[in-house]
């Protein structure tokens, strides 16, 4: 008995985190660009096949329309992305995209990470990424799979063979070719913002001097913050790393930190979400 | 990034660390000695009442806790999250660790023999004078091995506080092996971690051999 009612208590405990609406905080970005890089999808070393089946299926949708169906669905998303913007070049490349041997293809995703890639309403994974995988699995004859990869350990867990691909809003970085991933043609126009509460006196990324800002680890952002920005670095009070960019907020709106460092698109589609 | 580099950087997290390690400790220590004492208590109502939440603290993960108590007052009540994480974050530890250590302290107080209160009644002691003088040095040396258990699992536990964005050791290490593409990070944090639990168990051992006054 007593055990069932410690059950409970633990229960409600749960709940009552979860279901309770935190206070609502009004969130602004701040316009100004800062580094501009690009999102691409990342395989195993020495995995050009797959990388060269996927990226001739993703020109294919884009020839057939698909693409842009699928895109104008993710209205943060759709203005950046490289492929709308120019004509799909030389889709008849050397990769016959009828020839792939049929295979499962498991696509590691960050499953906090909208519009890209997330857990929707009812559930299910959902996101631009996600769609246009399956897509392109379709295309391919491919059986498509998901796995939630821990973001700041994908790359070990794209060689530990947990899945094939990285494939979920990330930013190509120098570091990841240097360490001999097979990375796609980038698919996506991506800069970095700063997020602030409505009411801050922060206008300008100069008045983030003195000031705490908080970052997801392992995304573009910290890698900026730590690489061509670490000026910018310097000036805050303290650089505070978090697990996901959901916590970065939560800590912006209960105040820990002053301003958050995220994707532009990211950014967009969780102050609209609110 | 050279070796160097990294485990300089590392070291800076260290301080966080040790923070949490060193503030949990001093907390939890007396901590499970009121929890204990309550527990064992003659009121019905205070002891159940202890144990349930014993029960919870030890039937809940530590990672939740944690999270409840510094995120938990803002998503109930919309307070401001504190800015400074070591707070919370030696909170939740400490009423965790004490929850453990005063299931230990109440073994080793029930395990000793009704001999030894006999005794000490014969030879005079007041009750007071029993439990300070002749029960506890003999509890201290009995839980002592258990004790130790709980403090290396906190040194290693002190890189959950990553959940709540505190800046320690592993957390400057998962920086670093991201920015980096490398698994080096992870090593030096595991040395680092074994070394620190090596000193845990030289001081602990040292501990264990002055209390072996005589065997039993």
């Amino acid at each position: 008995m007593k055990k069932i009612i410690a059950l409970l208590l633990v229960l409600l405990m749960v709940l009552s985190f979860a279901g309770c609406g935190k206070k609502n905080v009004k969130l602004k970005i701040i316009n100004e660009e800062l580094g501009a890089e690009q999102y691409g999808i990342a395989f195993r070393s020495g995995d050009e096949e797959t990388c060269n089946y996927i990226e001739a299926a993703v020109k294919e949708l884009v020839k057939n329309g698909e693409y842009k169906k699928i895109a104008d669905k993710y209205p943060d998303v759709v203005n950046s992305l490289i492929f709308l913007n120019e004509d799909a070049k030389d889709a008849d490349g050397a990769v016959d995209i009828t020839k792939a041997e049929k295979r499962t293809f498991i696509q590691g995703i960050d499953p906090e990470y909208p519009p890209f890639s997330y857990i929707g309403d009812d559930g299910k994974y959902a996101g631009f990424d996600v769609e246009i995988c399956k897509a392109a699995c379709d295309l391919l004859g491919w059986e498509h799979k998901i796995f939630e990869v821990n973001w700041d350990q994908k790359l070990i867990q794209l060689d530990a063979k947990e899945c094939d691909c990285i494939w979920a809003g990330m930013t190509i970085l120098d570091t990841m070719k240097e360490a001999g991933y097979v990375i796609s043609s980038p698919y996506y126009d991506n800069t970095q913002v700063v997020v602030v509460k409505d009411d801050s006196d922060i206008k300008t990324s100069k008045d983030l001097k003195g000031k705490v800002v908080a970052v997801q680890l392992g995304t573009s952002g910290e890698a900026l913050l730590n690489g061509d920005l670490k000026d910018l670095k310097d000036s805050f009070k303290e650089l505070v790393t978090c697990d996901s960019f959901l916590k970065c907020f939560t800590e912006l709106e209960g105040g820990a930190v002053d301003a958050v460092f995220v994707d532009y698109p990211v950014a967009k589609s969780y102050i609209a979400g609110k | 990034m050279t070796l160097t580099t990294m485990i300089q950087k590392m070291s800076e997290g260290l301080g966080n660390t040790c923070s949490i390690f060193f503030l949990t400790l001093l907390i939890a220590l007396p901590l499970g000695v009121v929890f204990a004492l309550l527990r064992m208590s003659k009121n019905i109502v205070i002891s159940k009442l202890t144990q349930f939440i014993v029960s919870v603290l030890r039937g809940t993960p530590l990672m939740l806790q944690l999270l409840a108590v510094t995120y938990g007052p803002f998503y109930l009540f919309g307070w401001g999250i504190s800015r400074n994480k070591l707070i919370p974050v030696v909170i939740a530890f400490s009423i965790n660790y004490a929850a453990y250590f005063s299931e230990i302290y109440r073994g080793g107080i029930e395990s000793i023999s009704v001999g030894q209160y006999e005794a000490a009644a014969i030879l005079g002691y007041s009750k007071a004078q029993t439990f300070v003088k002749i029960i506890l040095p003999q509890v201290i040396r009995r839980i002592l091995p258990s004790v130790t258990n709980e403090i290396v699992t906190l040194v290693k536990d002190t890189s959950i506080a990553f959940a709540v964005s505190y800046q320690e050791m592993f957390t400057i290490g998962k920086q670093i092996a991201n920015s980096q593409a490398s698994f080096m990070p992870f090593i030096v944090a595991g040395v680092f971690y074994y070394i620190f639990n090596a000193a845990v168990g030289f001081v602990m051992g040292r501990a264990e051999k002055a209390m072996s006054y005589y065997k039993q």
